[in-house]
């Protein structure tokens, strides 16, 4: 199998338009929760979420979503290497322009749903993209609820592993939109005050908007075009819990599978992993379930190796289908900076991890950081990144 | 073998078919049983027998349609395959159970509708009083709701995912679904697609699900119900999707090139 690297790494979130701006403000423990302004929240008991400021469009027909994968275009290159193909994930895509023609319909008419009419939202979200760079092929959009762009990545980076491509660009975007917003109020997953990941007293998830993209070559490839390799990505893995439509399981064993998956896959052993960029929603099954799920993995010989831990979504909210490929982008500057950003919003945390995770940056020594998404149905995803 | 221009720098991957299942607005059906599936006009729907034996499980009368249709297709294909215990229409109480391992069978499905008409029934519930959003409906508003609840119903706990298409062809889904036979953890992967399109649509034709059983090449073909119907394999350079070496440019072709 062949070496994957990531060669480019931009991001756009709630606190910055790059990566090293949304990096310099998580380290400050900023949290970029506010009100949300582009639509009523007041039928709603949350009122906040990690919004992007200026990619307001209530007038037009256009989406938030264009505008924010403009703003990422700003700190990507027009044109890619030769070759170059495109996984992507968005679960919703513009589905704020889906609403406004939902809101100005008075039948029962879905709207544009059929193909040839009107392509699905994902794809057009990658349409936009691919036109961008001058690509014929919008290429492969995931669906895997939260976990979806960790394993576009996780594709992009098995199919360069073993020589079926050389270059992939991996994308994620999600934007906040009434739909979601309602959605998730409606089921009780978010915090009406603070979100505070494995804390005590954590009582639900904010929502974030933002985007992402990472440059995967085989090292081959990145020589060859010269491009400096930012981290490596060594192993992945994907596994199902099978015990419930939303609900995580209590033991953790599907996340379990998932990360052992991805150590066997990057021959290692857990004692080999420096850190741990988790999930984190702050929602108290989906938490729980984590740290299950870590506790069993890292316990050898009735010892408990504490591996420092940390979660960005009390910073920059779930960004849902955009998560994994957003908290690579972070993971890299981790790496490279041997410490974790803090976790915002925690003040007391879980017992079963009270020397792992903290509300201040974390110093770690070692070379692999584990990295974890999981959503609805089950799914749960992990991958390893390496220092390079 | 077939042969392309990339064939020299990339070997063929190859998996067996075993097993076929569809839901659609004719009925249901399973290879071993019934004629290729023809896709005609109109709202696909869970015969009664087979909604029945599902509905033993937890949640089924809950689920939207597109993912009923989308759950029902996934165990007639498990079924064919020779992986459900009973067939499911004959369980009447728990769930269906597999006789897989469960940590090796993986789902990897295509959708161009993905669950749209769900989407828009939730946002009513939204426009009307949004204090009072469904949550029945909202989990439902995901193209990976209906893979999740077959991965619980029928205890598959490899990957899960979903690919959006601009048509209805599932070629990338069954490429990605032998690469990962190849090259990933799963042994067996459960692929195909579920669409359920507006009913004003010209699209009718292709609504409804449509499931292919795909495993690794093992040579242990034992039980009449584990024979392949077919060998498929893909270039993965260029996904080309090939059955019995002969290109398939879709899995409805595929279909008829096996059932007749």
């Amino acid at each position: 199998m062949r070496e994957v690297v990531i060669v480019r790494a931009e991001a756009v979130s709630a606190l910055g338009d790059t990566r090293s701006e949304t990096w310099k403000r998580l380290l400050a423990r900023e949290s970029a929760a506010a009100p949300v302004t582009h639509f009523d929240t007041s039928p709603y008991y949350c009122k906040s979420a990690a919004t992007i400021a200026d990619i307001a469009c209530e007038d037009t027909d256009s989406s938030r979503l264009s505008l924010l994968l403009q703003k990422l275009f700003k700190s990507l290159p027009n044109r890619l290497p030769n070759s170059c193909k495109l996984i992507g994930s968005t679960l919703k895509g513009a589905i704020d322009q889906q609403e406004k023609v939902w809101r100005r319909s008075e039948i029962s008419n879905p709207g544009n749903l059929s193909p040839g009419k009107s392509q699905p939202l994902p794809w057009e979200a990658a349409k936009y993209i691919a036109d961008h760079f001058s690509l014929n092929q919008p290429g492969l959009i995931v669906n895997a609820a939260c976990a979806s762009s960790t394993i576009a990545l996780s594709r992009a980076a098995g199919r360069i592993a073993a020589g079926f491509d050389d270059c992939i660009l991996v994308w994620g975007a999600e934007i906040i939109s009434e739909f979601v917003f309602a959605g998730f109020a409606s089921i009780k997953a978010l915090t009406p005050d603070c979100c505070r990941p494995f804390d005590k007293l954590r009582n639900g998830l904010i929502l974030g908007e933002g985007a992402a993209a990472l440059l995967l070559m085989s090292a081959e490839k990145a020589e060859e075009t010269g491009s400096k390799p930012l981290a490596r990505i060594s192993g992945w893995g994907v596994a199902n819990d099978a015990v419930h439509l939303t609900a995580p399981a209590a033991d953790g064993h599907g996340l379990y599978e998932a990360c052992h998956r991805a150590l066997q896959r990057a021959s290692l052993k857990p004692e080999d992993i420096a850190a741990i960029n988790a999930h984190g929603t702050a929602t108290i099954h989906n938490d729980k379930m984590e740290i299950a799920a870590f506790t069993k993995l890292f316990r050898k010989n009735g010892n408990q190796k504490k591996i420092p831990l940390h979660s960005i979504k009390g910073a920059l909210g779930h960004t849902l289908g955009a998560a994994g490929a957003l908290e690579t982008t972070i993971a890299i500057n981790s790496l490279q900076e041997q410490r974790l950003p803090p976790t915002v919003g925690l003040i007391q945390p879980e017992i079963e991890i009270c020397n792992q995770v903290a509300p201040e940056i974390q110093p770690f020594s070692g070379k692999n950081l584990l990295l974890t998404n999981s959503g609805f149905g089950g799914v749960n995803a992990a991958l390893i990144l390496q220092r390079t | 073998m077939p042969t392309d221009s990339a064939s020299t720098s990339y070997p063929f991957i190859k998996t067996r078919l075993t097993g076929i299942g569809w839901v659609n607005a004719s009925g249901s059906g399973r290879g071993r049983c019934d004629r290729a599936p023809e896709w005609p006009g109109g709202t696909p729907a869970v015969p009664a027998a087979i909604l029945k034996s599902l509905k033993g499980g937890s949640r089924f009368g809950r689920l939207d349609l597109f993912s009923q249709i989308g759950v029902a297709a996934i165990g007639l294909a498990l079924q064919d395959a020779g992986h459900l215990q009973k067939q499911p229409a004959e369980k009447s109480d728990n769930n269906p159970q597999t006789d897989l391992n469960p940590a090796t069978t993986g789902l990897i499905c295509a959708t161009t509708s993905s669950c749209s008409l769900t989407d828009h029934n939730f946002f009513n519930t939204v426009k009307d009083e949004p204090q009072l959003a469904s949550p029945g409906l909202f989990v439902y508003t995901l193209a990976t709701s209906f893979l999740g609840e077959a991965a619980l119903r029928f205890s598959l706990t490899g990957l899960t995912m979903a690919v959006t298409e601009p048509r209805p062809q599932a070629a990338d889904a069954i490429c990605i679904a032998i690469e990962e036979l190849t090259t990933g953890d799963d042994e067996i992967i459960v692929t195909g697609l579920c669409n359920l399109f507006n009913v004003d649509s010209k699209a009718l034709q292709t609504s409804g699900a449509l499931f292919l059983v795909l495993e690794k090449e093992t040579g242990s073909e034992t039980t009449p119900e584990n024979r392949s119907y077919a060998t498929l394999s893909c270039n993965p350079h260029t996904n080309v999707l090939y059955c019995n070496n002969q290109p398939c440019p879709d899995i409805f072709s595929l279909c008829k090139m096996i059932c007749g």
